[in-house]
C-alpha cells in the first residue's frame, strides 16, 4: 500500500518533471592558465620636444612585473589608436587582445604636459571606467606612469596598484675591508634611488611609518648600535634609544605611535615596544633566550617575532595585551625575520631547508606552507602594500642583490643592479 | 356379566369345580399316607471264621435241634403274621370298597350338576355368542363401510397427490427450462463478452506496439538528441574554459551565472548576467569569455528543432574550483 502510494508520488513527480524542460546549464569549473592580454599602445604625442618618459612603456612594464598581464609587443599591433573611439575592434581581436589601452600626451602652454588614457574592453567593445587625464611636470612623467599602471591594475584586477609606492634599501659600496652603507629609497621599480643617510658604519633594519612619512633604522656609531627616526621629506634625524647592548630591529606600530624594537640592556636580547612620543619603554617578552625581529600584525593587537625559545629560531607571536607568547611556525629547519601581508591571511618567513634559507610563506588559516624563492641565501623578505609581492633581498654572483616574487610564486622579477651589496629592502606602506 | 348375577352361572360352576377339585386331592393324599415305607434291607454282619462242618458233632446236632425248633417257631410266627396281615388286608379292601362307592356316588351327582351346569352356560354361551356375531356384523359392517371411505379418501388423496406431483413436475421442468434457457443466454453473453475482449486485447497489444514503436523511436531522436546536446555542451565547456581569464582575486566558490542566447549560426547573440558573484570584475570576465569563445560553428550543423529546444538560450555556471585559495 505504501509502496503504491510512493510510485504514485513518483509518477506523478515524473510527469510534472517533464513539460518543465530544464534550461540547459553548462557549469564551468577551470580556466585558463593564462595571463590577461593587454596591450598599451604607445600614447600619441604630436609635440616638437622629445618627452622625458615613455609613459606608455612604464605602465607595460608596471603590468607586466606584476605577474598577471601579459603584453601585446608594440610590433605586433596593426594601428596605433591614441583614444577610445579610434580603437578598431577586429584588429585587436586578431591580436587576441582583451583590453586595450591608449592615451594621448600634449604639451600645456605653461611647460607641464596633458596626459589623457581610455582602457577600452575588445570583447564587449566598450571602454572601461572614463577618459582620464592628468597635468604633469616633465619630473613627473614617471609618478603619472606608476599612478597610471596603479590605475589600470585595479580597474583590471580588483587589487589596488602597488606601482606608486617606494622602496627602501641598504647598500654597501667601495672597498669591502671598509664600505660605505647608505640606506637609500627608490621607486618600487627600483628607477629614481635617492640616498637617505650614508656612514661608514653599518645602517640595518630600515622600517617605514605606517602613512610612509618616517622611517627608522639602525645605525652604529662608535661601533654600537643606535635607533633613529627621521622624516622623508625634511630629512631630519632623531635618535630614538641608545640603551646598554643591543638596540635594534626597530618596527613602526600600525597606529604610528610607538615602536617594537630589541633591546639587551637587561643582558638578554627582548622585545620592547617604545612610545615615540613620550619615551616610555615596555618590556614585552621575559625570556632567556634571544627575543628578535619583532613586526606588527595589521591591526596592531599582536607582534610577531623570532625566538630560539624552543632550541632553533622560529617564529611566535606575542599578544600586546596579555603578553602571552605562542608558537607559529613548525616547518623548517628554522624560521627568521616574519612578516604578514596587509590582510594578516599569509606570513613571510625566512625558511632554511637542508642548509638553504629560501622565503617561505604560511597560510595562516589552513597552516600550508609554501617555499616561493630558489635563489640563493635569501633574506629580509618585505611585503608590498596590496599583498601581492614579496621584495627580499639575495645573493647572485657573490654579490646581493634585491628580487621580488609574487605571493603565489608564480611571478619573479630581480630589480635593477645598483652599485656594491644591496641588503634590507622595505617596502613602503601607501603614501596617504 | 358380573358373579353376583343371578341369572348367571358362574358361581354354582365354581362351586361345583372346587368340590370335585377338593375330593380328588384329599383322596389322593389319603393313598399317599396309607403306603408304608419298605423296611431297609439288612446287611449280614461281616464275620471272620472257617468254615467249619460241624452237623456231625454233638455241638452241632444240639444246634441242629435248636435251629430246627428255631424254624417251627418262626414258621408259626409266620403262619400267624400271614393271616393276620391277609385279614388286614380285607378289612382295608372292605372299607376301600366302601369309600369308592361313596365317591363314585358323590361323582355322579357332581356330574348331573355339572351337566345341569354346562348346559346353561352352553345356552348362554349360544346366546352371547349369537349376540357377538350380530356384534361383529355390525361392526365388520361399519369397519367395511370405513375401510371404504377411507379407500376412496386414500384414492382422492393419492389422486391430489398425483396431480400435485404432476404440477410440480411441470414446474420444475418448466424452469429447468427456463434455467437452461437462461444458461444459454449467459453462455451466449460472456462469449460476446470473450469475444469483444480479445478484439479489445489484440486492438491494445496492436496500439501497445504501435506505441513501443514509437517510443522507441521518440527514445532514439530523444537519444541522439541528448547525444548532440551533450557533445555541444562539453564544446561550449571546454572552449570557455580555455579562455577564461579569471581576475587574481578569484576564489574558488564564486559563482556568476550567465544567460547566453546563440543565433542558428553558432553566433552568440547576447549575454546577461542572471546571477552576479557579487564581485563585478569576476561578472565580467566571465562574460569576455563567453564573447572570446566566439562562435560555435558546430551549432549550425545541429538539427534546428535540437537548437531551438536546447540552443536558443542557454545558461552558463561560472564557478571555478581550480583555483588555489
Amino acid at each position: 500500500m505504501k509502496s503504491k502510494f510512493v510510485l504514485v508520488v513518483l509518477m506523478a513527480l515524473l510527469t510534472l518533471s517533464i513539460p518543465a524542460r530544464a534550461q540547459l546549464v553548462i557549469e564551468i569549473t577551470s580556466g585558463a592558465d593564462q595571463l590577461l592580454p593587454v596591450a598599451v599602445v604607445p600614447f600619441g604625442y604630436t609635440g616638437s620636444t622629445p618627452l622625458p618618459e615613455d609613459v606608455a612603456g612604464i605602465v607595460q612594464s608596471d603590468l607586466l612585473r606584476s605577474g598577471v598581464f601579459q603584453a601585446i609587443p608594440r610590433e605586433n599591433m596593426l594601428s596605433l589608436p591614441t583614444s577610445a573611439k579610434d580603437v578598431f575592434y577586429r584588429d585587436w581581436r586578431l591580436l587576441k587582445a582583451d583590453y586595450v589601452l591608449v592615451g594621448n600626451v600634449d604639451a600645456n602652454a605653461n611647460g607641464t604636459y596633458r596626459i589623457t588614457y581610455e582602457l577600452v574592453n575588445v570583447l564587449t567593445q566598450k571602454r572601461v571606467g572614463n577618459k582620464e587625464a592628468l597635468d604633469v611636470k616633465p619630473s613627473n612623467f614617471r609618478d603619472a606612469a606608476h599612478f597610471i599602471s596603479d590605475k589600470i591594475y585595479e580597474q583590471l584586477t580588483g587589487i589596488r596598484g602597488a606601482f606608486s609606492t617606494r622602496i627602501l634599501y641598504v647598500t654597501a659600496e667601495g672597498n669591502k675591508a671598509a664600505p660605505t652603507f647608505k640606506l637609500q629609497v627608490a621607486d618600487a621599480d627600483g628607477y629614481r634611488p635617492q640616498v637617505v643617510v650614508s656612514s661608514q658604519e653599518p645602517i640595518l633594519s630600515p622600517s617605514w611609518s605606517a602613512d610612509g612619512r618616517y622611517i627608522a633604522y639602525v645605525m652604529f656609531r662608535n661601533r654600537r648600535p643606535n635607533i633613529f627616526i627621521q622624516e622623508l621629506a625634511t630629512g631630519k634625524q632623531q635618535q630614538l634609544a641608545q640603551f646598554r647592548g643591543l638596540n635594534g630591529a626597530p618596527a613602526w606600530s600600525p597606529d604610528g605611535k610607538k615602536l617594537a624594537l630589541v633591546l639587551s640592556k637587561d643582558n638578554n636580547p627582548e622585545i620592547y615596544t617604545l612610545d615615540i612620543a613620550t619615551k616610555k619603554l615596555e618590556r614585552m617578552t621575559n625570556h632567556y633566550s634571544i627575543d628578535t625581529e619583532p613586526s606588527w600584525e595589521p591591526d596592531g593587537n599582536g607582534i610577531i617575532f623570532t625566538s630560539d625559545r624552543g632550541g632553533n629560531p622560529q617564529i611566535y607571536r606575542l599578544d600586546v595585551k596579555s603578553k602571552s607568547v605562542e608558537r607559529v611556525t613548525f616547518e623548517g629547519e628554522l624560521n627568521t625575520r616574519a612578516r604578514l601581508t596587509p590582510d594578516g591571511r599569509y606570513l613571510v618567513t625566512v625558511q632554511k631547508n637542508d642548509g638553504n634559507y629560501h622565503i617561505a610563506l604560511q597560510d595562516m588559516k589552513t597552516g600550508r606552507v609554501q617555499v616561493l624563492t630558489q635563489t640563493y641565501l635569501d633574506e629580509s623578505p618585505s611585503i608590498a602594500p596590496n599583498g601581492s609581492m614579496v621584495m627580499y633581498a639575495t645573493t647572485e654572483n657573490s654579490k646581493g642583490i634585491l628580487a621580488v616574487v609574487s605571493v603565489d610564486g608564480l611571478v619573479k622579477y630581480k630589480l635593477p643592479s645598483a652599485d656594491g651589496d644591496v641588503r634590507e629592502p622595505a617596502w613602503s606602506p601607501y603614501f596617504k | 356379566m358380573r358373579w353376583t348375577d343371578k341369572e348367571s352361572y358362574s358361581l354354582p360352576v365354581v362351586l361345583a369345580i372346587g368340590l370335585h377339585v377338593i375330593i380328588l386331592v384329599g383322596g389322593s393324599v389319603g393313598l399317599v399316607l396309607g403306603d408304608d415305607e419298605p423296611p431297609a434291607p439288612k446287611r449280614p454282619p461281616i464275620v471272620n471264621a472257617t468254615i467249619v462242618d460241624v452237623s456231625d458233632t454233638i455241638i452241632g446236632k444240639r444246634e441242629a435241634e435248636l435251629r430246627q425248633a428255631a424254624a417251627q417257631a418262626q414258621q408259626e410266627a409266620q403262619k400267624k403274621a400271614k393271616e393276620a396281615a391277609r385279614k388286614k388286608a380285607e378289612r382295608e379292601a372292605l372299607e376301600k370298597q366302601r369309600r369308592q362307592a361313596q365317591a363314585a356316588q358323590k361323582k355322579r351327582e357332581a356330574a348331573e350338576r355339572k351337566a345341569e351346569a354346562d348346559r346353561r352356560a352352553l345356552l348362554e354361551r349360544e346366546k352371547a355368542e349369537k349376540a357377538r356375531k350380530a356384534e361383529a356384523a355390525k361392526k365388520k359392517a361399519q369397519q367395511e363401510q370405513a375401510k371404504k371411505e377411507k379407500a376412496q379418501q386414500e384414492a382422492e388423496q393419492k389422486k391430489r397427490l398425483e396431480e400435485k406431483k404432476r404440477a410440480e413436475e411441470e414446474k420444475r421442468k418448466r424452469q429447468e427450462q427456463e434455467r437452461a434457457k437462461e444458461l444459454e443466454r449467459q453462455r451466449q453473453l460472456e462469449a460476446k463478452a470473450i469475444a469483444e475482449a480479445e478484439e479489445a486485447r489484440r486492438r491494445q497489444a496492436e496500439a501497445e506496439v504501435q506505441k513501443a514503436i514509437a517510443e522507441e523511436e521518440a527514445k532514439q531522436l530523444r537519444i541522439e538528441e541528448g547525444q548532440a546536446v551533450q557533445s555541444i555542451s562539453s564544446l561550449i565547456m571546454d572552449r570557455i574554459a580555455s579562455v577564461w581569464i579569471r581576475p587574481p582575486n578569484a576564489r574558488n566558490g564564486m559563482k556568476t551565472k550567465l544567460r547566453i542566447g546563440f543565433l542558428p549560426s553558432g553566433e552568440v547573440s547576447t549575454v546577461d548576467v542572471l546571477e552576479s558573484s557579487g564581485d563585478s570584475l569576476f561578472d565580467q570576465r566571465a562574460k569576455d569569455a563567453v564573447v572570446k569563445m566566439g562562435r560555435v560553428e558546430e551549432l549550425a550543423d545541429v538539427d534546428y528543432a535540437i537548437f531551438e529546444r536546447n540552443f536558443r538560450q542557454i545558461e552558463l555556471l561560472f564557478n571555478p574550483q581550480d583555483l588555489r585559495n
